[in-house]
């Protein structure tokens, strides 16, 4: 074989190199381009989230309820600390020679004796160390400590070097630069401690740091003492460190901007500690009313962060494909995408309860994302993707939140019986809503808790089974109670409008007791008012006359009139479906179908009277109230509007009431609190300055003897603009004797000026009807024995308590 | 031939080591753009210049004059690396270098493979074929003690290096085949008890069996094991898997990274995040093929690889055309020694081969590698004196043009034709 052919072949196997090359390439850039193309994003990019902030909740007057604050905080990180600073390397490489944990503080004090130990190591002494992990970090923490990122030169050192040579050399050499890094750090901790103005009485920053390593190594401890014994106890113990020296330990909250800029522009300043943003949902105490009703945020339940894991965890596996499917990657960017923006994460807050937990979808906002270039060291080179965090919608309510915070003040003080002169407490509500929208403007109970009390004494109020303060009266009581005689205008209008009875149809109201037919038990109806119209009987709530009057319309027709204004039903007045709805019960054999016994049955004669297979909430009575001021029903409403959107709402439900039996109707509620009226002078208060219709209400509930006071109502009489419904619980008083003063309280509170002066009639106006009420000789007080036998009647004996609100008690005015 | 003579021409080989160089230069660049060995390509092309003496000095000696230097040189370079073990500077664990003056350090295993080349060449010029087993003691003497003395820097990669040069230059000199099938034979035997011998450090054994590992195809078995439930198996392969990233196949990792997102035509010079980022290791030297890869994608790695193949072929060719033993043994040694570096080079960067830390011939930055190459360089020239179709001013008066003749020393040629 000649040289030039051999010559040939040597080329030739070069050319074979090279094609394997070409191919080796073409594997690598083309076959599997996608998977080194997604370990070059992987390594280079770091995605960063952005918390958004969630909806506030305002008032009316955009007063903020529920609203959000950004706080920064100064926080530990041990991982950071020990693997850059000077004084955290110096003390983890103490610990590593001597297993003994010193105090930050002392390492910044006096850095060399930790320094000479060090530097002192022989390499024969190092061999002697366990070998393993520990002597590995040590020699990570000597190698860092002069700046320098490969261990290579120690290990070689170790290997070849003499036993009696310094394990070390270059931190000799660095000496002087070591001292001046540990030195620099003591000097930023004080300026730090300074700017924040940490008392002296406080622990300074420095001992905060130690207390966060002592606190992670007794974290530590704990775990590993739940473990079995190991052979190699050092490596187990550097694997808790690793799951724990990474989590923050607060060492300041609430640090100034400023600062917290400061910090964040340079992190190497110190490493370990680090700014961290807070964005917390907060209730400003000034506006803290309503906190049941506006509820409470919390961390997300175990399921929604089992959903968030198990997301978390598909979307790791998938990560592992090396090539994956078009589905794979559709999956795969799917949960990117939940993951970085939806996903609930255990750090979220999550709505519990209230309007927080109903309007959750739209108060949460939609995390964002930041995707950045980073080079090796972690610095970021640039931003390539920024996803901006989308802030939760806020939730405007029609709350008026100072009217309600006056409200509230006013109910608390509590009823003065007459003769004692010290008010005494009772759960009570007060519910206005704005007329025609309805729009509840204040929805006042009492007890009404603040926040620090429902935080605070959480165990306290769920056992207090007596007041049950954990249910808002306003519209969500324990025991809804019955209305009540305050049921008697709707009755009025319907019956009137109906033709069962006219303006000027009498009634003879005789006898003491009523008995419906084949009915052994009596509907007691005391008060004797003669022969009696309609005005009158509503002005001097006459049972006899609506429970006639009931009989006279039938239990189907009843049921009906208190439905078409919202009793027995849901108010949905935040169209979150919150429980506020009471019921209208089947009135038993009554409503079975027998004529007979429904036209004159003793049930739906006490239906007549708001008593007995009814009950209602003080919303649903101030809602039922206005509908008849506004002859149609639309449910009461607590949310004006949701981010821009204004909800929709259902439509007016026009009520069958004529305008002359609503006149009639209104004319008499008008007279309610003029003289001779149940809530008219001579009671104590006078509510004879404001164009007012009401009724009272002294409704009787299974379990106490005590009766319910209402007072509901409209004004002005004419065109009205406001509904409200006062309630009192147990009181044992008439329900304008307990109620009316509230009212007139309410009417001349401050925060109720304007409202009030939409009804507030002139003095002279006012002067005229208490003479003309003098001047018929009924400013004398009603004689307490009327009064009181004329309404009250006494519980049924066959009602069981158990039946909470279905008490045939009667009576009311 | 009009075409073969131009092949033939030296300053064919110049023009391709000055476009390898010129990418050198670009890509050095590249990769030290922003760090805090910017503008190093400035001190590449100082060493560059401070080289070319050395080309200019192989090249104007003529061949026979090489040839009675080729002993002597040998015998400096091997007191070189007889020296580094005592004088040497250690760096990153291993004792490989010289310090010199003005910050320059010097490789004397990267000199002495041209040398090697040289006495290679020497002792192969006057010889008979190696057709015979015991034909093969002296080579094998030459390139073991360089071998043995590189290897203990340590340098495995280098050292090895010099198997190539011995292989090609045997080949050419007339070895029969049958002897380099039974080497293969032997070295598929000895391979693997060589990995399990003490010879290899444990870092070496590491770096072989990572390289044995693919990363995609780790990670589709960790996948299908976790899908399949088998979370013990699972955990080991990702745990593997995180060792062949973040471990011993670190290097590797990152290289093939850089290269496999580099696609078509790549990122752009300067443009390849990996490079830019600082997420390939030592890029401007070792791995600074990856950083190629990258920027200019496979286009580029192509265009590069072409260039050393024609470097390799052009050197090929000056031997095939000429007129003497030694030249052509010298052309081909210095082929073996330039490419095969070269394709060591990018096999170790595409995970062909375990790393080893060879550089790039005439990009990577090192002056001791450029220096090399430039003698390599110089000496393909000073053969190409001894074309049949050179002038024959080139020649001194009374040399004899083919030694074979003068000596009477049989050559495969005239084997054949006796």
């Amino acid at each position: 074989m000649g040289g030039g052919s051999r010559l040939l072949q040597v080329g030739l196997v070069f050319v074979g190199v090279a094609a394997a090359i070409v191919a080796r390439l073409a594997t690598l850039q083309f076959s599997q381009r996608e998977f080194w193309d997604t370990e070059a994003i992987k390594a280079r990019t770091r995605a960063q989230a952005i918390g958004f902030r969630r909806g506030a909740i305002v008032d009316c007057a955009g007063r903020p309820l529920a609203s959000h604050r950004t706080t920064w905080n100064l926080a530990f990180v041990f991982a950071g600390f020990r693997r850059g600073a000077a004084s955290g390397q110096l003390l983890l490489a103490r610990y590593l020679l001597t297993g003994e944990r010193r105090d930050v503080a002392e390492v910044l004090e006096r850095p060399q004796p930790f320094l000479d130990e060090l530097a002192a190591l022989r390499v024969g002494e190092l061999a002697a160390i366990e070998p393993g992990q520990r002597r590995e970090d040590l020699l990570y923490y000597a190698t860092w400590l002069v700046g320098e990122e490969s261990i290579k030169e120690g290990l070689e050192r170790l290997r070849r070097g003499e036993p009696q040579a310094l394990a070390f050399p270059r931190l000799v050499e660095e000496r002087a630069a070591i001292f001046e890094r540990v030195r620099q750090e003591a000097i930023t901790l004080a300026a730090l401690g300074r700017a924040l103005r940490i008392e002296a009485a406080e622990p300074p920053l420095v001992d905060r740091i130690d207390e966060a390593i002592r606190a992670t190594d007794a974290r530590v401890l704990r775990s590993l003492a739940d473990e079995p014994p190991t052979a190699r106890p050092y490596e187990r113990e550097r694997e808790m460190h690793r799951e724990f020296d990474y989590r923050d330990a607060k060492l300041f909250e609430r640090i100034p901007h400023a600062l917290a800029v400061d910090l964040a522009a340079d992190p190497a300043r110190l490493p370990g500690v680090v700014v961290r943003e807070e964005v917390r949902r907060v209730y400003p105490p000034e506006q803290d009313v309503c906190a049941d009703l506006i509820g409470r945020v919390g961390p997300p339940s175990p399921a929604a962060i089992a959903a968030y894991e198990n997301d978390r965890d598909e979307r790791s596996l998938l990560a592992l494909e090396p090539f994956p499917t078009l589905e794979q990657s559709q999956r795969m960017a799917e949960l990117d995408e939940r993951l970085r923006l939806d996903a609930i994460t255990p750090d979220d807050e999550i709505g519990k309860d209230g309007l927080e937990a109903a309007y959750e979808s739209q108060l949460r906002g939609r995390r964002g994302y930041r995707r950045t270039e980073n080079d090796r060291s972690g610095r970021i080179e640039r931003e390539l993707e920024v996803v901006p965090p989308r802030a939760g919608a806020e939730l405007m309510l029609t709350l008026d939140a100072k009217l309600q915070q006056a409200a509230e003040q006013i109910l608390r003080r509590g009823v003065a019986k007459e003769g004692d002169p010290v008010r005494r407490f009772h759960p009570a509500a007060f519910v206005l809503l704005e007329l025609p929208s309805m729009e509840v403007r204040v929805l006042a109970s009492c007890p009404a808790l603040a926040r620090v009390e429902l935080a605070e004494e959480w165990d306290r109020l769920v056992a207090d089974t007596k007041l049950r303060p954990l249910h808002p009266r306003a519209w969500k009581p324990c025991f809804p109670a019955p209305p009540g005689s305050a049921v008697k205008p709707l009755v009025a209008a319907f019956a009137l409008t109906a033709g069962k009875i006219g303006p000027g149809t009498l009634l003879e109201c005789d006898k003491d007791q009523l008995r419906a037919a084949g009915e052994s038990r009596p509907v007691l109806c005391e008060g004797r008012h003669d022969a009696i119209d309609v005005h009158d009987a509503l002005v001097k709530s006459c049972n006899h006359y609506f429970a006639r009057t009931a009989a006279a319309c039938g239990s189907e027709r009843m049921i009906g009139w208190y439905q078409s204004v919202g009793l027995g039903r849901k108010t949905g007045f935040t169209s979150a479906e919150l429980v506020d709805g009471t019921r209208i019960r089947g009135l038993g054999s009554e409503a079975a179908g027998n004529a007979a016994r429904e036209n004159g049955g003793r049930n739906l004669m006490l239906l007549g009277l708001g008593q007995g297979k009814v009950d209602a909430t003080p919303l649903q009575m101030a809602a039922a109230i206005g509908a008849l001021a506004m002859r149609g029903y639309q449910p009461p409403t607590l949310i004006a509007r949701i981010g821009e959107e204004v909800p929709s709402r259902p439509a007016i439900e026009p009520l069958p009431i004529s305008p002359a039996a609503w006149a009639t109707v209104v004319e008499a509620m008008r007279g309610v609190t003029m003289p001779g009226g149940t809530a008219g002078p001579p009671h104590g208060y006078d509510l004879t300055g404001w164009d007012l219709a009401t009724k009272t209400g002294t409704p009787q509930q299974a379990g106490s003897p005590l009766s319910h006071s209402w007072l509901v109502g409209f004004f002005p009489s004419q065109a009205p603009r406001y509904a409200f419904a006062l309630f009192v619980e147990r009181t044992g008083m008439h329900g304008g004797d307990a109620c009316g003063p509230f009212l007139l309280e309410l009417l001349q509170d401050p925060a109720f000026a304007e409202v009030s002066a939409i009804a507030r009639r002139s003095d002279s106006e006012a002067a005229a009807i208490r003479m003309a009420a003098a001047a018929a000789g009924i400013d004398e007080k009603v004689p307490e024995g009327e009064e009181s036998g004329d309404d009250e009647a006494p519980l049924d004996p066959s009602s069981s308590p158990s039946e909470d609100a279905a008490i045939d008690g009667e009576g009311a005015r | 031939m009009i075409w073969r003579r131009r092949l033939d021409l030296p300053w064919q080989l110049l023009l391709l080591a000055a476009s390898l160089l010129a990418t050198g230069i670009l890509f050095v660049r590249s990769s030290t753009l922003g760090t805090q060995n910017a503008g190093i390509e400035r001190r590449q092309l100082v060493l560059a210049a401070a080289a070319l003496p050395a080309l200019i000095a192989f090249a104007g000696f003529a061949p026979r004059r090489l040839a009675r230097f080729a002993y002597p040189l040998y015998a400096v370079g091997i007191v070189l690396l007889m020296l580094v073990p005592f004088i040497g500077i250690e760096v990153g664990g291993a004792r490989r270098w010289f310090k010199l003056p003005f910050d320059v350090q010097l490789q004397p295993s990267e000199v002495m493979k041209p040398l090697l080349v040289l006495a290679l060449a020497r002792w192969l010029e006057f010889r008979r074929p190696p057709t015979r087993l015991r034909d093969w003691l002296g080579p094998l003497a030459i390139v073991g003690l360089p071998f043995v003395l590189i290897k203990f820097e340590p340098d495995l990669g280098t050292a090895l290096l010099l198997v190539p040069i011995l292989i090609a230059m045997v080949w050419c000199a007339g070895a029969r085949k049958l002897h380099f099938v039974g080497a293969a034979a032997i070295a598929a035997v000895l391979m693997p008890a060589m990995y399990f011998s003490p010879i290899l450090k444990p870092y070496q054994k590491e770096r072989v069996r990572t390289f044995l590992e693919s990363v995609p195809e780790l990670a589709a078995k960790a996948l299908a094991a976790r899908r399949a439930g088998d979370v013990v198996a699972a955990d080991a392969l990702e745990e593997k898997l995180s060792n062949l990233k973040r471990g011993a196949g670190y290097q590797s990792h990152c290289a093939q990274t850089s290269i496999g997102s580099g696609g078509l035509f790549g990122k752009g010079l300067g443009q390849g995040p990996q490079n830019r980022l600082s997420y390939l290791p030592a890029r401007h030297t070792d791995f600074i093929f990856a950083v190629v890869a990258e920027e200019w994608g496979f286009v580029g790695c192509c265009g590069l690889l072409l260039l050393y193949l024609l470097l390799g072929l052009s050197c090929l060719a000056v031997g095939a055309s000429t007129r003497d033993r030694f030249s052509q043994l010298v052309a081909t040694g210095a082929a073996a020694a330039l490419v095969m570096q070269a394709f060591a080079n990018m096999a170790m960067t595409t995970g062909l081969i375990p790393v080893t830390g060879i550089p790039l011939p005439f990009v990577s930055q090192g002056g001791s590698s450029v220096l090399s190459a430039f003698m390599l360089i110089g000496m393909v020239i000073s053969a190409a004196r001894s074309r049949r179709d050179a002038e024959p001013f080139l020649y001194r008066s009374g040399e004899p043009l083919d030694p074979f003749h003068a000596r009477g020393v049989a050559t495969p040629a005239r084997d054949a034709a006796l």
